[in-house]
Formats: structure tokens, sequence, C-alpha cells
């Protein structure tokens, strides 16, 4: 599909290409874009996502553009039982250092990803969960 | 008839099964008198006595409810004076039986919910997104018969609960709202767009981890408090992470527009501006919008807010975790058990700010106990504290070898030590000469308790942090 928006990071000048199967799943900044060609304007710098992290994000989004819309979230469940399966690919792919893992969760709130933002939350929370305070070195 | 007269009667819903026995009423002639057995029935009544005696048995207070034949779909509707035998009901036969919710079509009895998971319509359609069990009681019995026996009673308390969204981003519908949120526009009973939209942004402070000076949130007069002039609002706020920073923030009514002003003591400045038109209407606040607004506000306004504090405060970057947002570490705090939650809490002076927040532990306390016994209260830690209660009181009273390993471990190995003590004790009684012997078992049995305690300690961790 041809590009229809250009994005770069804060940190760096490198423009990212966005197709629009991607931009879709970006829900709070697609609007901006519309139907219009954007290949020939400025590229649109985002404030809070850096150029190493949107790669990720941009990784992820090709890795999972087929996925079926997320059913929200029934709220009488504990929240852990309902999103069970990690697949080895997404696990491979959070397997960074937990600073880039903080970025992804700021990146994928900020550009309404709800399926990365879930996963991203969900992964932080494993970490912590079932550690004691003496173990439990996440912030450190 | 003159033999005693059984029916089976069958709860599909709630798996139960029992017998009615009906005895014939030999005395026709006394059956106004007192003291006739009630199991007994004379032909006239016999409908009515099987629908009270199914009344009794299964505990329905009063529940309207229907009966069917031999797992038939039809169900018996006839008047209570009716002979069993017109009905077509002979000795042994079984009958289904079938509870009607409350208010429900009496014409679809197949069709009926009587799932647990689901409320009353009279409840889900005044969208009370409120917590406190009286609202949920007035609800109820403002409708014409309160037929939810208590158990659904609570049921329907606790997921009307856990429905609510936690943050007003997740919020889709105009019909949920975060309790607290519900709570507070409802106190205020405003009808103004400018001081709905207010009261909108002011949680999505507190969401941020902001705390009003002034006063209590979810007072009746917040408004009034706030109130400076017509159309200028102004609320003191500092930060869970940061007490000793303050910080203002004036809300300026111009026209159609709400700007807003974050003033940070020493040095800063955030100021943004809000189309009032864009999320609410007429008849109050747009709930679609609420989102979009969320993700706005926060973005532009309390993200810079903080950063502006923390660097007013001289403060250097912060770690990774503690460095997200405030309503993004909730949201990952949310998915935690209490275990983890209490251990994390210990870690750091910050996190132990957050993981007292009421907004978890209620959500944990309706998921473990599954419902509401008491009012809630404005306490900080008041969710917090009944859940320890709960727990406490649960691993007090019922023992679950699967669940709770390490009270049983105590036990044993209490148990171990007593016998053992007991023995040495017979031994020297009967012998002085094993006195070596019994040195290095002392020895060995304290090294053991010396090397169990130290676990058993840990695994206690949960228990004792709580307190």
């Amino acid at each position: 599909m041809a590009t229809i928006a250009q994005l770069k990071g804060w940190d760096s000048e490198e423009v990212f290409n966005v197709d629009g199967e991607i931009l879709n799943q970006f829900s709070s900044i697609k609007e901006l874009f519309g139907n219009a060609d954007a290949s020939n304007s400025e590229p649109l710098s985002l404030p809070n996502v850096s150029a190493a992290t949107f790669q990720k994000v941009i990784e992820w989004c090709k890795h999972h553009k087929d996925d079926p819309s997320l059913p929200p979230l029934k709220c009488n469940k504990a929240i852990s039982e309902q999103i069970k399966d990690v697949s080895d690919w997404d696990r491979e792919f959070l397997h960074v250092d937990q600073k880039t893992l903080c970025e992804l969760i700021l990146a994928a709130g900020y550009l309404g990803i709800d399926g990365l933002f879930r996963l991203t939350c969900k992964t932080v929370a494993d970490m912590i969960s079932g550690t004691t305070s003496d173990e439990n070195n996440f912030q450190h | 008839m003159n033999s005693s007269f059984n029916l089976i009667i069958k709860d599909p819903k709630r798996k139960q099964r029992k017998v009615i026995k009906l005895l014939p009423n030999l005395c026709s002639d006394s059956c106004s008198n007192e003291s006739v057995d009630p199991n007994s029935f004379t032909n006239n009544t016999e409908w009515l006595l099987v629908l009270k005696r199914v009344e009794e048995e299964f505990v329905l207070h009063g529940t309207e409810f229907q009966l069917s034949l031999n797992y038939g779909k039809t169900y018996i509707d006839s008047a209570p004076s009716t002979k069993l035998s017109e009905l077509g009901i002979v000795n042994g036969d079984i009958l289904t039986l079938n509870i009607l919710p409350n208010g429900a079509d009496e014409h679809s009895p197949i069709a009926a919910p009587t799932n647990r998971f689901s409320y009353p319509k009279s409840v889900e359609q005044t969208l009370i997104a409120d917590s406190l069990p009286e609202t949920s009681r007035d609800t109820a019995g403002s409708s014409t018969n309160m037929d939810v026996s208590p158990d659904n009673t609570s049921a329907v308390v606790v997921n009307q609960y856990l429905l609510n969204p936690m943050l007003l981003r997740d919020v889709t519908s105009s019909s949920l709202y975060p309790a607290e949120f519900h709570q507070l526009i409802l106190e205020n009973s405003t009808s103004n767009s400018c001081e709905l939209l207010l009261l909108t942004l002011h949680t999505l402070l507190l969401e941020g981890g902001f705390t009003s000076l002034i006063c209590k949130s979810a007072e009746a007069s917040f408004l009034k408090q706030i109130t400076r002039s017509p159309d200028v609002y102004q609320i003191q706020y500092c930060h869970k992470f940061y007490p000793d920073g303050k910080i203002t923030v004036a809300f300026v009514k111009m026209d159609q527009k709400l700007a807003v002003h974050g003033i940070v003591q020493p040095s800063g400045n955030i100021s943004m501006t809000l189309s009032i038109t864009n999320y609410t209407n007429q008849s109050g606040l747009l709930g679609a919008k609420l989102s979009e607004l969320s993700r706005n506000f926060k973005d532009l306004f309390v993200m810079p807010l903080v950063m502006t504090l923390r660097e007013a405060l001289g403060m250097d970057a912060y770690p990774p975790l503690l460095n997200l947002p405030h309503e993004v570490l909730m949201a990952i705090l949310d998915k935690l058990d209490a275990r983890s939650l209490c251990y994390l809490g210990q870690t750091c002076s910050q996190l132990s700010q957050v993981y007292k927040s009421n907004a978890i532990w209620k959500r944990l306390y309706l998921r473990f106990v599954g419902a509401l016994g008491v009012a809630s209260v404005d306490e900080e830690d008041f969710w917090y504290k009944k859940y320890k209660e709960e727990v406490l009181h649960k691993s007090r009273f019922s023992f679950n070898p699967s669940t709770c390993k390490s009270p049983m471990i105590l036990i044993v190995l209490y148990l171990f030590l007593h016998l053992s003590n007991l023995a040495m004790l017979l031994i020297q009684c009967y012998s002085g000469l094993t006195t070596v012997l019994l040195r290095s078992y002392c020895c060995a049995t304290q090294a053991l308790l010396l090397h169990y305690s130290s676990p058993t300690a840990v695994l206690f961790k949960p228990y004792c942090c709580a307190t």
C-alpha cells in the first residue's frame, strides 16, 4: 500500500513512511491524515515517541496488522485471566530492557494502539507479580 | 387418595432437586382446624398447597415462579384451587421449577434471565454507576416487588461496580462512568455544560496523581468552594509523588471555550484551551468523546504539568516504572494480585503512595469477596483495610491446603516438635544413658527449626506485610 503518512520521532530526523494499514492501528492520530496523500508534505514529528521506539512500534504493527479488533475488557473478571496467551513472537519482541519497555508503553498509549498497550502493561505486571520486595528490581 | 403423594421438584438453574411429600387429608371435615397437618391437603386446594410447599422448600420468599410438568416447555398456569388430577399430575411426577426474575415478562418464561450476572432491568435503566448498597436498594425497591433474593442483590451491586471502567479513558458509552466521577457529578448536580467539563477535567487531574488541597472532592459544595468569581474557578493541587510542590490550576470560561492554566509555584506555566461544545451538548457530557478528551488533556496538560513540577523541585529523570504517567501505572497495578501489590508497595516511598489507592483495592476486594458489605467511607485506605481484614478472616477460619501451604507447614512443624519433645521426656525418664544421643537429636531439631523458620517467614510475608 502506498505511503500515506510521514512521521518521525522527536529525537532524530529519520523519517518513517507509514502505510494505511499501519496507520489504521494508530487510533489517536489516524484522523489527522484522513484520505489525503501526505507523501509530499512535511513529516510530522511525534512529541512523545523516540525514533528507536517508533521503529519497534511499527515492527509490532506490521506483525499484528491482520489481528481482529480486540474485544472490550470485561471488568468483572481479573484482567490477567483474560489476556493469558502471549504469543511467542510477542514474548521475543518484548524481550527488551525496561527502559525500552516503558517507552513502548508510553508510545502505545500516545498513539492509541490498544493491543500493544494491553500487551505491554501485562508484561510489566507479569514482571512485578510474584516477586518479593527484595527481588523486585524493576525500577532500579 | 389414601396414600402419600410424592412430587419431585427440580431446579435446573440452581441444580437442586427436592422431593415434596404430600399427605392426603383423611379427615376432610376438620380442614379448618389449625391443628391439621400442613402437609395434608384437601381436594380443593391441592395446587395451592404444592405452590406453597415449593416456595418453602426452595426459599423463594415471594418470588414469582412457574412449574412445568415432566420437562415440558409449557408452564402450568392454573387457578390455585385446581385439582392435581385435572392438571394431569400423578404420584411421582417431576416438576421443573423456573424462577421468574423481577419484572420479567411472564409470557416468555423460557427466555427469562436468571443468570447471576445480569441485573434486573429496573436497576440497569437508572444507570446508577454508584457502588453504595443503599442506592441499589432504593432502586430495586422502587420497582413494585423486591423479588430478587439477597444473594442476587449483592451480585447485582458487585457487577455493577466492576462494570464501571476505572479510568475515564475507558468510557465508551454515556451510561457507564467511573463510580467516583459519577458520584462527583451527582452530588454537585449541575447542568451547566462548562461546570460538567470542569468536573471532568478535575477527575482527569485526580487520575493523573494529583490530589486537591482545598476540599474533599466528593463533597457537594465542591463547585462553590472553587468558584472565585463567575466563570473563574481555582483549585489547588499537590502531586502524590511530590508532596512538596504546590500547583494552582485556574479554569476560566470564555464564551464557548474553557481555558485551563496550571501554575507551578516557583516557575513554569502550562496552558490549554478546550472547546466546551466539543465535549458536551444540551443533555450533558458526551460519553463517546471522553476518551479523546482524556487523551488530549493528559498529553497536553497533565503530563507537562508533572514534568514542570519535577523540574521546579530540581529532580532528575526518574527510573522507568516511576517515569510512567500515573494512570498507566494504575493500569499496570490493576493487573496485579494482592501479594505482588504489597511487595511492590514496600520497594519505595513513591510506590507505597500509589499501591494503597482505593480504586485498585476496591476492585481487588470485590473480586475476592464477590459481595459488597458496607457502604463506602471517605477514609483514604478504607478498601485496603477491608481487604486485609477479609484475607485475615478467611485464612483464620477456612483451611484450604492447596492455597495456604504456609500455615500447614507451620502446623506440621509445630506438632512434630512437640511430639519430639514428649519423646525426649519419655526417654529421659527411662534411661540416663542416652544423653549423648539426645544432645545430638536436640541439635538436629533446632537446626531443623532454624532452617524452616526463615522460609516460613517469607511465605508468611503477605499476611505479615498487610499489617
